[in-house]
């Protein structure tokens, strides 16, 4: 039995214009990972690839407890996705869908996915074009929360959706990892909402991956620091991630706040978000 | 697989109605000036086209990304659509054998064409589909709909090479068999390209 | 069990927690040998990452204030309430050690920090 829901290594996938590049990571069981990155940067090729949705042209993948390299239908029950946008044909009602999964999903729990569209009052006999956003997504999540799945993965899911939505959205995957063996990858553009509920963060740039940090780890010990030229020459080159000169003077990115704070006490030094976090090493020199 | 069929026939039955009602008066219109079995093909190629129409709008809504994630194979995907052709085909040459029979009971006539109608329908059908259901997955939609278009004009006309070859090469005059013949073919071919999809197509997108 | 968390007062939230359930076992708030919620429950009410609570638990493990049974959860250890409150008073002399030597760098004078001690004291009834 694996600690792990997810394993990477070194998973591969070349376009004409575009390189998925050695990206590794794992999910530990129990735990949410987020995914960050700008748009482009192969969130989606990545979750992809998990999937077997596109073909990757090398790297392993292993998947709850799955010794195989390739997903099979019984690893397929226990994994709930959830993609932007529409998941379902409009045409049918959640009533007629519930019927197409219960064929398909052996462990298919008709009374929990009632239960659910209840709760986020979702009708059942109404067309799912005429959902709005907000709607389909609840309906998506409902699905994907109704097949005994052990690991939901949802790619920028919670996209386009307004605040309150989302609090609710939250909630309910906080709920999801209560039982132990539960886990969660979601990819987001909504930092704020990987603030709350992730534990671990992995960011992807053009390709790589940049750094796979406890979300902990990146709030409170990374760090901005903010000085002027003179100030930012005294500097010893292996304290900065990455630095960017603005108008008004330097910003730099630390990673190992308590320390640095002793080491250039004159400097100010702030905390810093996983949105301002991703900009420097986006925008930011080495 | 079950599920998927599942899924086809609502959304498939959800605008077939109307479909469905509007071939059948052409249908009965066309039949007076030619011959009422030609009910039969005019009811089942549009009917079975219904499935090029699924495969498409899948693509579009996202299901078949979404498809993948079920706990169906990528073969099951694929057959479930050669599946639900066969499903229409033969329900359309029933209904049309059925339209047909009505209006020769109520006109108290014969209809010597109804064999050659039915094999049309399999032939033009079975052969079509063979080349569409691919190029519904492969291509992307546009290419897709021209490819549909070429598909029934080639169909045709290799109907119409069949017969003579047949006729003068074989030199079999005899039409019922000649059908029978080309029908065996059609279904040959539909099985190989079946087949050939199952194993070959990989990239849905 | 109520434990306030400050998002933006800087300190880690792992801190937070550790220091209010201290300062509850120490004022007997926490009863020896009480269940605490599991990591999970903590995390999903506190909204915060089920590492955070990890991380917090462990430390109190280490620092003796709590004991963990496989299986069964983290109770409240038999502490010895002398302990935990030569703790929290060698933490109040490390915090005043700053404060005399802020007060000397500056010239204040020890009767000054006596009067705000004072009224701090007063302020907290």
């Amino acid at each position: 039995m694996s600690n792990y829901a997810l394993k990477l290594t070194n998973i591969t996938k070349k376009y004409d214009d575009f390189i998925l590049d050695n990206v590794s990571f794992n999910v530990p069981k129990g735990n949410i990972v987020g995914l960050i990155g700008e748009n482009g940067a192969g969130k989606s090729t990545t979750l992809n690839s998990i999937l077997d949705i596109i073909e990757r042209d090398s790297g392993n993948v292993f998947i709850l407890d799955s010794e195989k390299n390739k997903i099979s239908n019984a690893t397929r029950e226990k994994i709930g996705v959830v993609f932007d946008g529409n998941n379902f044909p409009e045409d049918l009602t959640p009533q007629k869908l519930n019927n197409v999964l219960k064929a398909i999903y052996s462990n298919w729990e008709e009374q929990k996915f009632y239960e659910l569209l209840e709760k986020f009052s979702l009708p059942k006999n109404k067309k799912i074009k005429k959902f709005s956003k907000g709607m389909k997504m609840k309906l998506s999540i409902s699905v994907a929360l109704s097949h005994k799945a052990q690991l939901l993965i949802l790619d920028e899911a919670t996209s386009g959706l307004d605040p309150v939505v989302r609090d609710d959205i939250l909630d309910i995957l906080l709920d999801f990892v209560q039982e132990e063996n539960n886990s969660i990858l979601m990819s987001s553009h909504i930092t704020s909402d990987l603030e709350k509920i992730a534990d671990y963060i992995i960011f992807i740039h053009k390709g790589k991956v940049i750094f796979e940090e406890t979300k902990d780890n990146l709030i409170y010990n990374y760090g901005i620091m903010k000085c002027k030229l003179k100030e930012f020459n005294d500097i010893e080159k292996k304290d900065i991630i990455r630095y960017r000169k603005m108008d008004y003077g330097y910003e730099i990115l630390i990673k190992n706040k308590k320390e640095l704070e002793k080491k250039y006490p004159n400097v100010i030094m702030d905390n810093i978000k996983i949105e301002d976090i991703m900009l420097m090493y986006v925008k930011g020199e080495k | 697989m079950k599920g998927l069929l599942l899924k086809d026939f609502y959304t498939t039955k959800a605008n077939i109605l109307v479909a469905l009602l509007s071939c059948v008066v052409m249908a009965i219109g066309l039949s007076i000036v030619i011959s009422p079995s030609v009910v039969i093909i005019l009811v089942a190629i549009p009917l079975s086209m219904t499935v090029s129409s699924t495969i498409i709008s899948d693509k579009k809504n996202k299901w078949t990304q979404f498809a993948i994630t079920l706990p169906v194979t990528k073969k099951q995907i694929i057959s479930s659509k050669y599946i639900a052709y066969l499903f229409w085909t033969v329900l359309g040459m029933l209904v049309g054998s059925l339209v047909c029979y009505i209006i020769l009971k109520v006109t108290n006539s014969t209809d010597e064409y109804i064999n050659m109608f039915m094999g049309f329908s399999i032939i033009i059908s079975l052969l079509s589909g063979s080349f569409i259901i691919p190029c519904n997955f492969i291509l992307p939609e546009e290419n897709s709909l021209i490819g549909t278009i070429l598909a029934y004009s080639m169909t045709s006309g290799m109907l119409a090479l069949f017969i003579y070859l047949i006729k003068k090469v074989i030199g079999v005059s005899n039409m019922n068999l000649t059908l029978l013949i080309i029908c065996s073919i059609s279904v040959i071919v539909y099985l190989i390209s079946w087949y050939i999809s199952q194993k070959k197509i990989k990239n849905f997108n | 069990m109520e434990i306030i968390i400050s998002n933006s007062s800087g300190v880690p939230i792992y801190e937070q927690i550790r220091e209010q359930i201290k300062a509850k076992i120490v004022s007997n708030e926490l009863k020896s040998g009480e269940l605490l919620p599991s990591i999970r429950t903590l995390a999903k009410d506190l909204r915060c990452s089920v590492i955070t609570t990890k991380n917090a638990y462990e430390e109190l493990v280490r620092d003796g204030y709590v004991v963990t049974i496989p299986s069964k959860g983290f109770y409240v250890a038999k502490v010895n309430l002398d302990v935990a409150r030569e703790e929290q008073l060698n933490k109040i002399e490390s915090l005043l050690d700053t404060v005399v030597t802020l007060a000397k760098t500056n010239n204040i004078e020890k009767k000054t920090i006596t009067e705000i001690l004072d009224i701090l004291y007063e302020e907290e009834k």
